[in-house]
């Protein structure tokens, strides 16, 4: 029950992360009102990290006593990573000089390392 | 010998140097993980070892160097440095272990390693100290609060009671759903007639 929660929680995290990463294309290559898309795109991806977040808790909360407390499955794994890769994205939209042009690019070329690594090392 | 606290580049400034930083102490982990490994102390029994050194390195680096230390804590590039080593450490222990690579950077061992405690460690530090530095907590800024002392409390709870993991947690949540979410609204809502 607790890991079908978890990985719900984490695909509507990464869905979200996806969205902002669509939305961070079109506000980067499309027309018009790229300022408002990127509101938009920073907005789904706290979402995503708020989720993603939530799917890393019952691994924290309810760990297997003979598999320690640390994810040593694949999902868990990419699920800590696509954490990460969204705290990296939102804390590149709060340095001077990334706003704008860089940090909707640091979006998407985020959501493509967690699709690269889903990909590559499943 | 105090570092310099300005200049047209400094260190807290620098992403790249600080990466390359964040893998030259990793690595220094990885040499004092080996150092007690070769003297028979494996997995739990480094973990006083660990600890003792991390609050010796921590209390000499405050002392010697208190200023710079803050600034480079409270730095938004240091955070985006400390993703990135992270990002990099959880991609490295994946593919080591999808590929068969060498054991010590599978993924079990990688998130068990000292080396990786000590980024956690490091990273703990940084949110505590921009906790520190947004005083005074208003409303406003609970949510900014929760969302930093949050992972500390997670890594302390790894350490010693599980409650503490739990209530790490539940902070980060709420902290981000206030963060994101509830503070928009509530000044949506002030800034009505």
């Amino acid at each position: 029950m607790t890991g079908s929660i978890q990985a719900a929680l984490r695909v509507a995290g990464f869905a979200c992360v996806t969205t902002g990463a669509l939305l961070a294309a079109k506000a980067l290559w499309g027309r018009p009102s790229p300022r408002n898309l990127e509101g938009w795109s920073l907005h789904c991806t706290r979402a995503g990290f708020l989720l993603l977040g939530g799917a890393l808790v019952p691994w924290l909360w309810r760990p297997e006593p003979d598999r320690g407390l640390w994810p040593l499955d694949f999902q868990r794994q990419w699920g800590l990573l696509c954490w990460l890769i969204v705290f990296a994205v939102l804390h590149v939209h709060r340095v001077k000089g990334f706003k704008g042009r860089p940090a909707l690019a640091a979006g998407i070329a985020g959501w493509a390392l967690a699709a690269g690594a889903w990909l590559a090392l499943r | 010998m105090r570092a310099p606290e300005t200049g047209p580049n400094p260190f807290h400034e620098h992403i790249p140097l600080q990466v390359l930083a964040m893998a030259g102490w990793a690595g220094l982990w990885m040499l004092f993980e080996a150092l007690l490994s070769g003297h028979g102390l494996e997995g739990r029994r480094q973990l006083g070892p660990f600890l003792a050194v991390l609050a010796a390195a921590g209390a000499a680096a405050a002392l010697a160097v208190p200023g710079w230390l803050f600034r480079l804590l409270t730095s938004v590039r240091f955070a985006l440095a400390q993703g990135g080593v992270l990002i990099a450490a959880v991609l490295l222990s994946m593919a080591a272990e999808r590929w068969n690579g060498p054991a010590p950077v599978q993924g079990p061992q990688v998130f068990r390693s000292l080396w990786f405690c000590s980024l956690l460690a490091v990273l703990a530090a940084s949110t505590l100290a921009v906790a520190w530095k947004r005083r005074p907590y208003t409303p406003a800024r609970l949510g900014f609060l929760l969302v930093h002392v949050a992972p500390s409390l997670v890594l302390l709870g790894l350490l010693c009671a599980r409650w503490l993991i739990q209530a790490g947690f539940a902070s980060l949540l709420l902290g981000c759903a206030w963060m994101f979410y509830l503070k928009p609204v509530l000044k949506r809502r002030e800034a009505r007639p």
